[in-house]
């Protein structure tokens, strides 16, 4: 709470320092009926808390996001810290376990140093997350150092609390690095070809619970996980009309790994509908249809997992510096895979959210 | 991957043919496939596409973080992919 008060002081002292702040303030509520925080991969978990196989609740949220930026001569500078509260509902109390208090910290500067040159980009950010049961708490720190959207360097290091002691599935520390590359094609004034291409070293902590050293081959005691990605992606944009803009999109992934378990290809194709006349009055559609095509999971055929993916929603505004935000989710996974103990991850999940957002 | 190898190989044979050139528009190392018309050159910072495309760009830095469960949830999920299962 204290993390508010500064944010929202910081925004009323702005004027009378002439700094250039934008300052918001956000209330959410969400709906969400296949809640995950890696505990709804453990169908166990999952039989024990709720009726229904999947949980079910409410999240309320509040939001004071703030923005600091100075410009205007070779050099731009930026600064951002957006503190938020989650209050969740639902499950007979067993979700209060997981409200949670979110502080992210982000900095960046560049630097150009001819008009005809891309800028040179440095970005830090620092995300401290803490929730009612500290088994969640975690900090998520990144940089990266970047020649406009040519060429870029991402480090990036998730450290759990406790991450040396316990045990676990999915809160496991680690880290990453990331060189990105890209380049657009322009073939008419309204429309735009984007490639891009990134690779990705992550390495895993070593405290895989021992269920995980029982279902993956190749993964014993003290194994440190190690993965080498291969990410693609392709988009096309074109304009239609003077306020809708049309994108279509298709990206894949090759993840390699130290052990077989850990091995799969990733791919999706997507297209997305956006509307848009100011910057807070505007409306997106979005389907996307992925695959994911396991190397070694100890099926009988090669298993494959797929997902559809339906997305809307929008911004209004409604009163000066009010504005009502809308979402609707809707995700659909399948996998062939036919073993009664994976049954749950054949699930269907809807998110219906609300939020009002005041800017100033 | 072979989507993007297909994509470089195109674009590097229009331009060797004299279909386009390159150039650095919006940071971004661009092929413009149509290179003779100066006038497509001078607007396309002001472009209403490359207008478009940053505001979608905008809205999904502010909202795509929220909408994925998993980011929310702090869990190591990669292309929907998790540790486990």
């Amino acid at each position: 709470m204290r993390h508010l008060l500064a944010a929202a002081v910081l925004t009323l002292l702005a004027p009378a320092s002439g700094a250039q702040f934008a300052a918001s303030l956000q209330t959410l509520l969400e709906w969400n009926d296949h809640i995950e925080f890696g505990i709804s991969v453990d169908p166990e978990t999952v039989t024990e808390s709720s009726s229904t196989g999947q949980l079910i609740g409410l999240r309320a949220s509040l939001s004071a996001p703030i923005e600091y930026r100075r410009g205007g001569g070779r050099f731009q500078w930026r600064a951002a810290f957006a503190p938020s509260l989650d209050d969740y509902a639902g499950e007979d109390g067993f979700l209060d376990q997981f409200d949670a208090r979110l502080f992210p910290l982000d900095a960046s500067v560049e630097f150009r140093p001819r008009d005809s040159l891309p800028a040179l980009r440095w970005r830090a950010s620092a995300q401290r997350q803490e929730r009612s049961n500290e088994l969640y708490d975690n900090w998520n720190a990144s940089t990266e150092l970047g020649i406009g959207n040519l060429l870029s360097y991402q480090y990036r290091r998730r450290l759990y609390d406790d991450s040396v002691e316990r045990e676990d599935y999915l809160l496991i520390s680690s880290v990453q690095h990331q060189l990105q590359t890209g380049f657009q094609i322009i073939t008419r004034r309204e429309a735009r070809l984007k490639a891009t291409y990134a690779f990705q070293r992550e390495q895993y902590g070593t405290n895989l619970h021992p269920l995980l050293r029982g279902v993956a081959l190749g993964v014993k005691e003290g194994f440190r996980r190690v993965d080498r990605r291969h990410q693609s992606s392709l988009e096309a944009a074109a304009l239609l009309g003077r306020s809708w803009l049309l994108r279509l999109n298709a990206s894949a992934m090759r993840a390699d790994s130290n052990a077989a378990f850990y091995r799969f290809t990733n791919g999706s194709a997507g297209a997305t509908l956006f509307w848009g006349t100011s910057s807070s009055r505007w409306a997106r559609a979005q389907a996307v249809h992925g695959w994911t095509w396991f190397a070694e999971r100890g099926a009988q055929e090669r298993r494959i997992d797929t997902a559809w993916q339906l997305n809307l929603d929008g911004e209004w505004p409604l009163y000066r510096f009010l504005s009502a935000n809308g979402a609707v989710q809707l995700r659909i996974n399948r996998t062939n895979d036919g073993r009664e103990a994976l049954r749950f991850l054949n699930h269907t999940q809807q998110i219906y959210r609300l939020a009002l957002t005041a800017r100033r | 991957m072979r989507l993007l190898i297909i994509g470089a190989f195109a674009a590097l044979t229009f331009s060797t043919i004299g279909c386009g050139s390159w150039t650095l528009l919006d940071d971004s190392l661009t092929l413009e496939m149509r290179p003779d018309d100066a006038s497509i050159r001078r607007s396309l910072k002001r472009d209403a596409a490359g207008q478009m495309i940053r505001r979608l760009e905008a809205v999904e830095s502010q909202t795509d973080e929220s909408l994925n469960p998993n980011n929310r949830a702090g869990a190591n999920c990669v292309g929907g992919v998790c540790v486990i299962f």
